[in-house]
């Protein structure tokens, strides 16, 4: 069951928020139905996917509340073990076959099961905060499976620490405020994504399928329109996710922040996939640069930092799939990190923030074709197109599927990315004509439902 | 007035180009921060607007859809609903053949012109064709699964395979209600199905596609079928002007840019294959052709020959599983000696070339072979 369908806008959502509020939130009946509405969510992506996030979810509940708060070390640490092992079946799951074809062993064929990079990650974050004694373990099975089940962030994120989203179900009010936040933010991640990423898909994969015989003009259109269909692709789905929990009074965090504003990579990375960043950052970044501080890297904190950057980025990559690009992308952003943390310690004059702006989407655009590109070698191809080699190539107008009207689409999109706010920052205006605007923009929405893409982070 | 009708004909981009607008004035002219004034509407009053809207805009869609019922789904008759029907009527022609072929040819429009009483002429044994309209591996899959709901599995499948029906991202749906949904795993559909197509743009665009075809005047319909599912084109457009028209479609020049070929689709052909061999149903396979313009534009201008040969490759791979008898290649009309006469259009082989691979691929076919 997609967001964007029938089965869930029609059906699944308004029963399961209807019951939800009608249910007492004391005695575990909210929590309750939550759990039941989630897993019937994830459940219909397939039976045996739901019971392996339960088993991981009981797994870290035994972890946590039984080894983890004993006295004895030993039990504490086979806790521990408990809790890393989801990471283990994540890597069974998304990595084994890969590594496995590379050195000619057994393939297992496992198909990666829908939001397991997430969930894992939220399960694993949970396991080592209680370890180090910063939040308490969740009371009940039911507390835990409730969170890492919970159905609007268990596909696709925004990952969400346990310290946010205990308690507040049982605390969560049915306000006009909180509904009227939820269609907002809902409409909006719908429109976004299946009338401008899925529409943005339409161009840009033909385009970049042909990657080896585009010229100038028709590779940066294929640049242009993924740049702008990953953002639109996956800030849609977030978009949703944070609706979804407003129809809940649950507050999910925002995952973007008006990235294609940044001014340096520093600040992309604190506006882009936030929660991802956020957790890497805690849970890998900072032990790993405090260990190799600890170690005699205090002589040389510089080269400390940026070993630590390359590494969290890499990891980063390595996270969106088991492939080189991906590992490239990342260990290319922690450069770039590196190089700004640097450039910032030095005090040099900062640039001016039009030229600053452009650097970084410049940047961040290089990024993506070895991130979007299937090989190295299709990567060098586009790099080579980009960049001139193979001459202007066609007129863009004479590019499949690019006409006047999708040209005025990546100008307006460049125009709309810039603006200093996103959706998580916004209100809709209360009268008549705004009212009327966003339902006709759910209207066309509901229209264009029938066959809406995937989303582009459900494949990691 | 023209201008009008046309722009009803195709309504997706004025759609799409409207609910970009609106995702555009909405984001840009939406509130920073928490709240307004003292004197702004609070939250409710905006839910009351919002629903009050929503739901005028939802029943206007629905209302029309309902009124204009352009595939005949609902009780309404004003207009004449545009229903393509060929899975249903090849189904029922199928149901009601007597006596139960032995021979099938389960493809899409590029075989509707396979003769079944060329067949029985040729071989002596009953023959139809159960060629649908749009159809790919999965349909194909379906419509075996029929035959096999029905106790009526014939002996010898004949099935075009080209690399536009194994292409990702295929369009698919021709067919409201489609009856072989129900032989596909995993389809949804029923009520919630219908509902949700009241308010979609699929028929929200064939209403108001409709409603300019009542403007401008109907056409003739693009063809008919004999009882023994052989189709006839009743396009009378000269030969030329069609394939010029098929290649001037703006996805003609993409139709081949993708890297490899679909999966799923991949996947359902040989699971058709696996299950005819289980049944003891021998298949042969051919590549059906392309006009020779059109193959030669393709072939000059886009990824058709890497894909050709990547979809042979795996054909001939069947083969020698013994999941295929034989495969032939008429992608080009001299492997069949046929002409670039013997086409409908740009895809669509005559009766007479359709005989003529025929005539290369029923020799293999003799009950002792």
């Amino acid at each position: 069951m997609l967001f964007p369908s029938h089965a869930f806008l029609l059906v699944f959502l308004p029963a399961a928020v209807l019951v939800y509020w009608l249910v007492p939130p004391q005695g575990g009946w909210r929590k309750g139905w939550l759990l039941l509405s989630s897993a019937v969510f994830y459940g219909s992506a397939g039976v045996g996917w739901l019971l392996l996030l339960l088993g991981m979810t009981g797994a870290t509940h035994l972890a946590a509340r039984h080894l983890m708060s004993s006295a004895r070390p030993a039990a504490r640490r086979l806790g521990l073990a408990l809790v890393f092992a989801n990471l283990a079946a994540l890597a069974a799951f998304k990595y084994y076959d890969p590594v496995a074809t590379a050195l000619n062993a057994r393939l297992l064929r496992l198909a990666l099961p829908l939001g397991m990079s997430f969930y894992t990650f939220n399960l694993l974050g949970y396991g080592l905060d209680v370890f180090r004694r910063r939040v308490e373990p969740a009371a009940t099975f039911l507390d835990l499976a409730a969170y890492s089940t919970f159905f609007p962030t268990v596909a696709s994120g925004p990952l969400m620490r346990w310290s946010d989203f205990r308690g507040q179900v049982d605390a969560a009010r049915c306000t006009d405020a909180g509904i009227e936040r939820g269609i907002f933010n809902l409409t909006l991640g719908l429109a976004k994504k299946l009338l401008v990423a899925d529409w943005l898909a339409q161009v840009a994969d033909p385009l970049w399928g042909a990657s080896s015989s585009l010229g100038l003009w028709g590779a940066w259109i294929a640049l242009l329109a993924y740049h702008f269909r990953i953002y639109f692709d996956f800030s849609g789905y977030s978009d949703i996710a944070v609706g979804l929990g407003h129809l809940l009074g649950v507050s999910v965090p925002a995952n973007f922040k008006a990235p294609y504003t940044a001014r340096s990579m520093t600040e992309f990375w604190q506006r882009w996939h936030v929660t991802l960043s956020e957790w890497f950052r805690d849970y890998l970044f900072f032990p790993l640069s405090r260990g190799l501080l600890r170690r005699g890297g205090s002589r040389h904190p510089s080269l400390v930092r940026a070993l630590t950057l390359v590494t969290t980025m890499s990891l980063i990559g390595l996270w969106h799939g088991p492939s080189a690009g991906f590992l490239v992308w990342g260990a290319y952003q922690g450069l770039l990190l590196a190089v700004n943390a640097q450039l910032r310690d030095g005090r040099r004059t900062p640039w001016r923030a039009g030229w600053a702006r452009a650097a970084t989407t410049l940047a961040v655009l290089i990024g993506w074709v070895v991130f979007r590109s299937s090989s190295l070698g299709g990567a060098g191809e586009m790099y080579a197109a980009l960049f001139g080699a193979r001459g202007w190539g066609p007129a863009p107008t004479s590019l499949p599927g690019v006409g006047l009207e999708f040209l005025l689409l990546l100008g307006g999109l460049a125009v709309l990315t810039n603006l200093p706010r996103d959706t998580g920052e916004l209100r809709p205006r209360r009268g008549w004509a705004y009212a009327a605007a966003l339902a006709a923009l759910l209207t066309i929405g509901l229209m264009w439902i029938e066959k809406p893409a995937p989303f582009l982070y459900f494949q990691f | 007035m023209e201008a009008a009708l046309r722009a009803l004909s195709d309504v997706e981009p004025l759609l799409r180009a409207l609910g970009v607008l609106l995702l555009a004035f909405v984001f840009a002219a939406a509130r920073a921060g928490k709240t307004g004034g003292a004197a702004a509407p609070g939250p409710r009053a905006f839910l009351a607007r919002f629903g009050a809207a929503l739901a005028v805009q939802t029943s206007l869609v629905a209302a029309l859809n309902y009124a204009v019922n352009p595939f005949g789904m609902y009780s309404t008759h004003i207009v004449e609903p545009i229903v393509p029907h060929s899975r249903a009527e090849k189904m029922r022609l199928y149901a009601a053949f007597q006596p139960p072929p032995e021979i099938v040819v389960l493809g899409n429009s590029e075989s509707f012109t396979m003769p079944p009483g060329y067949i029985r002429e040729r071989t002596g044994r009953p023959a139809f064709n159960a060629s649908i309209h749009g159809g790919v591996p999965g349909d194909y899959l379906a419509f075996f699964r029929y035959m096999l709901a029905l106790h009526k599995v014939p002996q010898v499948l004949i099935v075009p395979v080209s690399v536009e029906v194994l292409r990702p991202n295929l369009p698919t749906g021709f067919e409201p209600h489609d009856p072989l949904s129900s032989f596909r795993t995993g389809e949804a559909g029923g009520r919630l199905g219908v509902a949700g197509e009241l308010i979609g743009l699929r028929q929200t665009e064939a209403s108001l596609r409709l409603l300019a075809v009542e403007g401008k005047g109907r056409g003739t319909p693009q063809y008919r079928f004999d009882a023994d599912g052989f189709g006839h084109f009743l396009d009378t457009r000269p030969l030329d002007e069609a394939v010029d028209a098929y290649l001037a479609k703006d996805w003609a020049p993409s139709l081949f840019d993708f890297e490899d070929l679909d999966s799923a689709q991949i996947s359902h052909l040989e699971e058709l294959l696996s299950l005819c061999k289980e049944h003891g149903v021998r298949v042969v396979v051919y590549v059906p052709p392309y006009h020779p313009r059109a193959a030669a534009v393709y072939e000059r201008t886009s990824r058709l020959p890497e894909l050709k040969a990547q979809m042979l490759s795996r054909l001939h791979q069947w083969q020698r599983q013994s999941l295929i008898l034989a495969v032939h290649d008429f992608s080009h009309v001299e492997s069949f000696a046929g002409s670039a006469a013997m086409f409908h259009d740009l895809a669509h082989p005559t009766a007479e070339a359709s005989r003529r691979m025929l005539a290369v691929m029923l020799p293999r076919l003799a009950p002792d072979s």
